[in-house]
């Protein structure tokens, strides 16, 4: 069965962070990015794990579906961490055995890769989880909306994520109505060799390009006749309001990430600063 | 009072040919008739007889090559013209899922009058009145993509109404559906005429024909005959010739009417012709 | 040989909040040479269970035989199956894929194997069936076809395949009425002359009901009736509950048959009612 793109992968409730304004979750999860990179701390991170913490409690999205997010980029989490505990040569020496060598500084390097990545994914997939992808195409569109005013075509790149979103169902479709057509035909996917294989697909892409080039041709019919022409003035039924739910998020937001920054302003010197060698571990 | 006159038009498509040379193909050939405010229209006729060629060719899609079509005496061949008539003729076409601009119900309806930069709090109200017009309110704030086609077709519909247009076209918009989904958009259609909306229906299913007050029949590019129902249906051997059938209903009335037997040649209800039938033989 | 389905049961996303039967414990077994008719509203189970035939849609439970071949083993050689249902898909002119007609319809025989002599023997005689005429169409792209040929040249596609079973999804979907009676004149060919089965799926009941003679009626994933044409529709109330139309010239016959008159032999088509209702005056005069 397809899923719906139309949701993504979102999950449905009314919580505190589903009924924020999309475009202050963009600007929000954009600061707290800017956070995960700039941390370099223990306590840092665990000031950011605490902060996403509270944004999912506040979500009411279940960590199992965040957590699921993090399954696609198992692979890549694993990958880089192995490469910087073998790689990294500075610090103590900790294990020698053949040509491998660990350093500690290789393995907390490792270790606050892995963090770092799992805190951008889960911040990234919340914010998913929490909005539609048409709420964040709208979002976008307004967000960077002074980009308009120095002849950048935002409504039109914005059309074109709508329209893509709404297509991309029966695109689908048509391909699974294709495949099977041809399969019946006998057409034979699954063995040979990679030519053998990628030659395989040539009759399943014809005809879904010549499909698509008539899906456009009528979709411009239909636009057409719906009185559009390009980047006409036109206005928009949706409307974003803020409430006090943006407000309060946003407070919250800038409180805890003005203390990450005063933590890493006095990093050097103060006793919560990062070197201090109790917090390495 | 008219609100369509196409005078002597005439539409060609360009073809490609394997050795490289263009040819034409002429798709409309100097073609005229009216359309009456108010009526309800159905343009018939085979595939690749025009007919869908013609109906683009009601709101400027295309620009007749020969003759003219006017809008509200708007011609569509002056460019200037174009956003106005689009405005007074709507159109939906065969393919549900190849109209559909948005993701969401709503705004997808909202997009007529959000190109004609109506004020916001209308853009709300008109989409609101376009899905009740169509019986579809409950499904505002769903996706589109999941719903039967006959929904589909009645959310194209909503589309269309939208820009609040004089003229609704639906061209082949039952071609693909079921005889369920049929219904429904015919129903819609004529709801819509029966409230004052001038329908032009494009088709090739006889059945729907039934009720329009005037049917224009197509062959290869040109109009073979044009007269209520009736007239056109009573003529069978020029319905074939345009590679069309007369309803069954209709063809077996007028065969038994024909033949001797006193029923309603026009009847268009199979069990009411039975019971016509009955009484003759009863009667005996 | 023929087609037999015992308790053949399909379930989506089983075991998931999401599980639909699509199939229930359908059993039913189609002869050789038969043309059914298979109705239902869409979500009936129709296209899940004809998917079955040519193991598009694995067998989960239940049994299904094709001919001698077992479809529901783990194992089914799917080349010489799919060589012996073939399957056209609505709108099948949309799978239309090489550069010339020659070449796409050899597409599926060349997959099955076939060597080159006879992939154009069977190139050229099922162009042939469909009415094309083979040499002047060899060499045309299939897209520079009129819609009626695209779709009749895709048909010749799965006929160059020699199927014994021929699955047809709506095969009439989108044609004018021309194009309708061309497509049913040769669908009914192939199966008188040809012998093949023809199975085929449609929701235009006049169009069943005229040339079918047997209809297999699906709901919720079960079959609800399996009858001759005349003998479901005298089911008016049940039909029409159901959704479904009732074909007009059965409208017809059944509104007589309640005031008790029965009109005689086979009286599906137009043609056919009007010599039965001119019969009754010739008897009346008699």
């Amino acid at each position: 069965m397809l899923r719906d793109v139309t949701f993504g992968q979102y999950y449905n409730a009314t919580s505190f962070v589903h009924k924020m304004d999309s475009r202050v979750k963009i600007l929000l999860s954009v600061v707290y990015m800017v956070g995960v990179f700039f941390v370099h701390s223990y306590v840092g991170f665990a000031w950011l794990t605490c902060f996403l913490m509270i944004a999912i409690g506040a979500s009411q999205v279940p960590l199992k579906s965040i957590f699921k997010s993090l399954r696609g980029i198992l692979f890549l989490l694993l990958f880089s961490a192995v490469l910087n505990v073998f790689f990294v040569k500075e610090g103590t020496l900790l294990v020698e055995w053949w040509i491998f060598k660990i350093h500690d500084q290789g393995l907390i390097d490792a270790g606050k890769l892995m963090l770092r990545l799992t805190l951008l994914v889960c911040g990234a997939s919340l914010l998913t989880l929490t909005t539609t992808p048409v709420d964040l195409t709208h979002a976008i569109e307004r967000l960077l909306k002074p980009l308009s005013w120095i002849g950048i075509p935002v409504h039109i790149a914005a059309l074109i994520m709508s329209l893509t979103l709404s297509f991309i169902p029966s695109i689908i479709e048509e391909t699974d109505r294709i495949i099977r057509a041809q399969k019946a035909r006998s057409a034979d996917f699954d063995t040979g060799g990679l030519i053998k294989r990628a030659k395989a697909f040539v009759p399943i892409l014809i005809p879904l390009i010549i499909s698509s080039i008539r899906r456009a041709e009528e979709l411009a019919f239909a636009m057409n006749s719906r009185c559009y022409e390009g980047s006409k003035k036109h206005t928009q039924m949706k409307v974003m309001r803020m409430g006090w739910r943006d407000l309060v998020g946003s407070l919250i937001t800038v409180v805890f990430f003005a203390a990450i920054f005063t933590l890493y302003a006095f990093a050097d010197n103060a006793w919560l600063g990062a070197n201090l060698p109790w917090l390495l571990f | 009072m008219n609100v369509i006159e196409v005078q002597n038009a005439s539409y060609e498509y360009k073809t490609y040919n394997d050795d490289g040379t263009t040819g034409t193909l002429v798709a409309v050939d100097d073609v005229s008739f009216e359309i009456k405010k108010g009526s309800f229209v159905a343009l018939v006729g085979h595939n690749g007889s025009g007919k869908s060629t013609l109906a683009k060719m009601l709101n400027g899609l295309h620009k007749p090559k020969k003759g003219q079509v006017l809008v509200n005496g708007l011609s569509t061949a002056v460019q200037s013209n174009i956003f106005e008539i689009r405005k007074n003729v709507g159109m939906v076409f065969q393919n549900p899922d190849n109209q559909m601009v948005a993701s969401i119900v709503e705004e997808d309806v909202a997009f007529g009058p959000e190109n004609l930069a109506i004020p916001q709090p209308e853009i709300v109200q008109r989409v609101a009145w376009a899905l009740e017009q169509v019986n579809m309110s409950q499904y505002a704030k769903r996706s589109p993509h999941k719903l039967s086609g006959g929904q589909k077709q009645r959310i194209a519909i909503a589309g269309a109404l939208a820009i609040k247009p004089q003229v609704l076209v639906l061209d082949e918009s039952t071609a693909m559906l079921d005889p369920q989904g049929r219904k429904e958009v015919l129903a819609v259609a004529k709801k819509l005429n029966a409230d004052g909306m001038t329908v032009v229906l494009i088709t090739h299913f006889m059945e729907e024909v039934l009720d329009a007050d005037n049917v224009i029949v197509m062959k290869r590019g040109k109009i073979v005959a044009q007269g209520t129902p009736m007239e056109i249906f009573s003529q069978q051997s020029l319905v074939e010739d345009a590679f069309l059938r007369v309803p069954r209903t209709v063809e077996l009335a007028q065969r038994l009417s024909q033949a001797g037997w006193s029923v309603d040649a026009s009847c268009t209800d199979a069990k009411a012709l039975g019971g016509q039938l009955c009484q003759l033989l009863q009667k005996n | 040989m023929s087609i037999v389905a015992k308790e053949l049961t399909f379930v989506y996303n089983p075991n998931t909040p999401f599980a639909k039967k699509a199939v229930d414990s359908v059993s039913l077994t189609i002869n050789d040479g038969e043309f059914v008719a298979i109705v239902g509203h869409t979500g009936s189970g129709k296209t899940t269970f004809l998917q079955h035939l040519n193991a598009l849609i694995r067998v989960q439970s239940g049994q299904l035989y094709v001919n001698d071949i077992d479809v529901s083993a783990k194992k089914v050689d799917l080349k010489r199956l799919r060589g012996l249902v073939g399957m056209v898909f609505q709108y099948p002119e949309y799978q239309l894929f090489a550069d010339t007609v020659e070449q796409d319809v050899a597409f599926g025989p060349k997959n099955l194997g076939v060597d080159k002599d006879e992939v154009e023997a069977r190139v050229k005689n099922a162009l042939t069936l469909v009415g094309m005429d083979y040499e002047s169409c060899k060499n045309k792209s299939p897209f520079d076809l009129s819609g009626g040929e695209k779709r009749r040249v895709a048909l010749a596609g799965v006929l160059a395949m020699r199927p014994k079973v021929l699955v047809l999804d709506e095969p009439t979907a989108g044609l004018d009425p021309e194009g309708k009676r061309e497509i049913l004149s040769l669908v009914k060919k192939l199966n008188v002359e040809q012998g093949i089965t023809v199975i085929m799926v449609s929701h235009d009941m006049n169009e069943v009901y005229e040339n079918v003679n047997r209809i297999i009626v699906f709901k919720d994933g079960k079959v609800l009736y399996d009858l001759p044409p005349q003998q479901l529709f005298e089911k008016e109330d049940e039909i029409e509950q159901m959704n479904l139309e009732v074909p007009f010239m059965a409208q017809f016959t059944n509104q007589l048959k309640r005031r008790g008159i029965t009109l005689k032999g086979d009286v599906r088509t137009v043609d056919q009612v009007f010599e039965a209702v001119q019969a009754l005056k010739e008897g009346d005069v008699c």
